[in-house]
């Protein structure tokens, strides 16, 4: 029982890790600042973890799908990031891949209800 | 006041946190990671506790090798920095060494003095001879990687000794799975920041990097040059050199010399990527004085290491008549400087390891 836990676990986190970039990238039309955005994620439902987000964000900030700015207005600097002219590029293509993936995935997991077998 | 100290010591919390974060990280990185993670920290803190918030960021070594992105390279943020570095200094002093060894050869040919069999031989040699210095460059690159990535290993597995956690070197999906028991860390683990009194001058270390390579070097590549030169009165007015070393024997010295010199310059790189004194840097200094002393001891009285006939050489280049250097030196000289030097340097390397003692333990 433990182990089959064990795998559900390590099989769900594989399939969360590969829609994190995607998700991250759909929020980022604007400048947003890095908690600001795990809060905002969290509120649609997706969890996304602190000390995840913060190391891709700045990943993809290297690959110059993000660019950052820091605000010092407020008592503290914070780092705000946002999609660059490539990232939308990318965000979009990715974003279509999704949806067609999307409607493939519901004929195959919707379609086992209706087998006969 | 008990508020105070609650804000107090959260706050020390968060600065060892993100020190224990951002000394794993480049160079280039720390500051502005550092700000972001100061920043992130605080707001946080804002709805939980600090020891929560940091518990949630969960281990440093792990945030520190997300942000590096590099968990699979070979050398990774600690060392990457004292590497390169490295690289550089001896890359340019092997260059540089190889580069100077051929200038006597440029003389000659601005001083008229060749033939066209010398001619050829000079370019063929230069033009091979720059072929194979690249050559060479990119075999002492090989050999250093290798052994930073050999003592980067070892060094890790001393470091989990220590803190007797468990890092898997594999794919993120382990860490996650192991996230919920933070791989066995937790913030009361969080090392002190080592105060300014224990950190190593990075400025002393390089210079002694610099002059331990530079050293090598020239044992390396040209051992007679490290004696007297002169030149005859005359036409032709070639520098010439009486070494001290016996170059006759270059072959049995070499090694232990490179040894010596090896375990100098691991002493420096470890205390370079430590960057503070502790129980490590410590027991590696002590551990590379012993070592040095031994090698020296059978390199200075094992072999015949002096030249023997630099007394005799230097009576045949010297005016005074009266004055015979061989005599003064006396038939046991080769003993006796040995037996000199190698007091002076177990002197440098007891003062060095206990200074290095009481910088560690006080």
């Amino acid at each position: 029982m433990e182990e089959m836990n064990e795998i559900l676990l390590s099989l769900l986190l594989e399939l969360r890790r590969g829609t994190i970039v995607l998700s991250v990238l759909s929020q980022l039309e604007v400048p947003r600042y890095g908690y600001t955005l795990v809060k905002l994620m969290a509120e649609k439902g997706v969890q996304i973890d602190t000390n995840t987000l913060y190391p891709l964000l700045r990943r993809l900030e290297k690959q110059g799908i993000l660019t950052s700015v820091w605000e010092t207005d407020g008592s503290k600097p914070r780092k705000y990031y946002q999609r660059t002219g490539f990232g939308d590029e990318i965000y979009r293509a990715l974003r279509e891949q999704w949806l067609g993936m999307t409607m493939s995935m519901n004929r195959l997991l919707g379609g086992d209800e209706n087998e006969s077998e | 006041m008990s508020q105070n100290n609650y804000q107090e010591a959260d706050a020390e919390l968060i600065k060892r946190y993100i020190y224990d974060v951002t000394r794993r990280l480049p160079e280039k990185m720390r500051k502005d990671i550092g700000t972001e993670l100061q920043s992130l920290i605080e707001d946080m803190c804002e709805d939980r506790t600090t020891t929560e918030v940091l518990r949630e960021l969960g281990d440093p070594a792990l945030l520190a090798r997300r942000y590096r992105g590099d968990g699979n390279s070979l050398i990774s943020g600690e060392y990457y920095d004292v590497y390169w570095l490295f690289m550089k200094v001896v890359l340019a002093c092997v260059a540089g060494a190889l580069v100077i060894s051929r200038i006597p050869g440029f003389f000659r040919l601005f001083a008229g003095d060749y033939d066209r069999q010398f001619i050829f031989r000079f370019y063929t040699d230069n033009i091979i001879g720059f072929g194979s210095m690249i050559g060479g460059l990119l075999e002492i690159f090989a050999m250093v990687t290798i052994f930073f990535i050999i003592l980067e290993r070892f060094q890790i597995k001393m470091r989990l000794h220590d803190n007797k956690i468990e890092v898997k070197m594999g794919s993120d999906v382990d860490h996650d799975r192991n996230r919920e028991n933070n791989n066995g860390w937790d913030v009361t683990k969080l090392p002190p920041i080592p105060p300014d009194h224990k950190r190593i001058g990075k400025g002393e270390e390089i210079a002694g990097i610099i002059f331990s390579a530079v050293l090598a070097v020239i044992v390396f590549a040209v051992p007679e040059w490290l004696g007297i030169w002169y030149r005859e009165e005359g036409t032709e007015a070639v520098w010439q050199i009486i070494p001290v070393f016996n170059i006759d024997i270059w072959a049995k010295i070499l090694p232990l010399m490179i040894t010596i010199t090896f375990l100098t310059l691991i002493k420096s790189i470890v205390r370079l990527v430590n960057g503070c004194y502790n129980i490590q840097v410590l027991a590696i200094t002590i551990g590379s004085n012993i070592l040095n002393f031994i090698f020296s001891v059978l390199l200075f009285k094992g072999l015949p290491v002096w030249n023997p006939d630099f007394g005799a050489a230097l009576d045949r280049i010297l005016p005074f008549e009266d004055i015979a250097v061989s005599q003064l030196l006396g038939s046991n000289w080769n003993q006796q400087i040995s037996g000199i030097i190698l007091l002076i340097l177990a002197f440098a390397l007891i003062l060095d390891a206990g200074t290095t003692a009481y910088r560690t333990l006080r």
